[in-house]
């Protein structure tokens, strides 16, 4: 009776050290993507999201342009997927800085205003005030339809949020890493031999890594990422493989955390066979 | 007996974590998942989203010739919005586009497009048609009154008389007027037909109907 209500206070403890295991796997997952803008630049490259910006904002300077007198082939480099990266990053970092950005797009009025002057000066159209003025128009707008294109949409709000909760994804992070130490030192003065340590150990770990597989392996499944309704294609592509990157960084540590959970399995198994053949041979 | 207990436990320990620790979770955040759960339900669809390239518009059989004086509404088999019906002449000019339903960019982009706020030729009100000053209607200011618009339909051929020229700004609602019940031609682009840049003018074109089918209710 005495031994079970004792098995039974070190599964307990050792169900609470997995639960905050799993806190804590869940909260340092966050920490490295959603709080964090280099995740978000990666996402960016890899769901194509700066060709399909690049091929919007073409477009919508290329339709503006056509309302102003100017041909499609003048401005058929403006503006450049380098430009539009650079532009894309420094707003991401800016959004996730809490901060607004005004984009001024420096490159893009310099390339307008030099192709457009050169396309005028070649077909010997007047070069007055009001054409000038007529150019500067033409070209404020297109920066502010560019802006536009490259604004991912609620990043500023998501940025703002995510400042908001930085530190106490910190402090619960942290909390959580401390509550396991504690926890896992309490367990191994509890359980005298070490080979059941390792066997709890295994347990919280594979417990831990069934946590981080099932839940979000049933989300994938589902297909609700795939089916949010995103009406542009280049952010829908964007979101979705952000979403879907971020949940199967949760799979991929649960399957990380599942083997570390068979390593203390075989390492319990070899020191309790270590430790029969030793009271056998005493 | 005991050794098999003992593998066991390797597998159900952590399926009873994952039970008792998946229990908890939902228990405490029941609340947040909650309005998760509803936020996700307004912002997905049915099945994943397509998005096709462009919009498929047809480009409809124009007549060559008018066969009736008059046509029936519900007869007509009437574009939708970006599909091809028509096609623009000015002899005159050399002006040769075709029409689009609608103004936006797409149709602008390939000749002259038909404000879908306004009357198809042959109803009883006014045409407005748009063009780019670079592309489609790059030589509008070489029109003279009393020029002819000849305008082929899928369902007639229509010839206006050019009757005004005017230069107004963009926002003039007098120069833009659609009301009135006479049916009527106006064409405009971007002005000076030759300038660069963003323009508040626009060189307007007025035409009156001087002979095709008229559509009636």
């Amino acid at each position: 009776m005495q031994r079970t209500l004792r098995h039974l206070g070190e599964g307990i403890l050792a169900f609470v050290l997995t639960f905050f295991l799993f806190t804590f796997s869940v909260l340092t997952i966050v920490q490295f993507t959603l709080l964090n803008p280099k995740f978000m630049h990666q996402q960016v490259v890899h769901s194509g999201y700066v060709s399909a910006v690049t091929s919007e904002a073409h477009q919508n300077i290329s339709n503006l342009g056509a309302g102003s007198g100017i041909p499609k082939k003048v401005l058929k480099s403006v503006p450049s997927k380098y430009n539009v990266q650079q532009d894309i990053n420094t707003f991401i970092d800016r959004a996730y800085a809490g901060a607004g950005i005004k984009l001024e797009a420096t490159h893009i009025k310099k390339q307008l205003r030099t192709q457009v002057y050169a396309y005028a000066r070649m077909k010997h159209l007047p070069l007055n005030q009001t054409t000038r003025h007529a150019v500067e128009q033409y070209v404020n707008k297109s920066v502010d339809q560019y802006a536009q294109s490259v604004q991912v949409p609620y990043l500023i709000q998501i940025g703002k949020n995510v400042q908001a909760i930085k530190q106490y994804v910190l402090l619960g992070l942290l909390g959580t890493l401390l509550l396991c130490l504690v926890l896992g030192s309490v367990l191994k003065k509890q359980v005298k031999l070490a080979h059941r340590m390792w066997r709890y150990l295994s347990y919280c770990l594979t417990g831990n890594g069934l946590m981080l597989i099932i839940a979000p392996y049933m989300l994938l499944g589902s297909q609700v990422i795939d089916r949010l309704g995103i009406g542009t294609k280049g952010l829908y592509r964007l979101v979705t493989t952000y979403l879907h990157t971020f949940v199967w960084i949760f799979i991929i540590s649960g399957l990380i955390s599942l083997a570390f959970g068979l390593g203390c399995i075989v390492i319990s198994e070899v020191r309790r066979k270590n430790r029969i053949h030793r009271s056998e041979v005493s | 007996m005991q050794h098999a207990k003992r593998i066991m436990a390797y597998f159900y320990m952590p399926l009873l974590f994952l039970v008792i620790g998946y229990g908890v979770f939902f228990l405490a955040a029941r609340p947040i998942l909650d309005f998760v759960h509803n936020t996700v339900h307004l912002i997905t669809l049915d099945r994943p989203p397509k998005f096709s390239a462009e919009k498929t518009t047809k480009s409809l059989k124009l007549v060559t010739a008018n066969q009736q004086q008059t046509l029936k509404m519900d007869h007509l088999k009437l574009p939708t919005y970006g599909d091809q019906f028509g096609q623009l002449t000015i002899p005159a000019v050399g002006l040769e586009q075709p029409l689009y339903f609608g103004d936006g960019e797409q149709q602008l982009a390939k000749g002259v497009g038909m404000y879908n706020g306004s009357r198809f030729p042959g109803e009883r009100g006014t045409t407005l048609v748009a063009g780019h000053n670079v592309t489609a209607m790059h030589n509008l200011n070489q029109v003279q009154v009393g020029q002819q618009i000849v305008v082929r339909t899928s369902y007639g051929v229509y010839t206006y008389g050019v009757t005004k020229k005017l230069v107004a700004k963009y926002n003039d609602a007098q120069a833009f007027d659609l009301s009135g019940r006479q049916p009527k031609l106006i064409l405009y682009t971007c002005y000076p037909i030759n300038m660069v840049g963003l323009t508040p003018d626009r060189l307007v074109v007025y035409g009156s109907l001087q002979s095709g089918p008229i559509i009636k209710m």
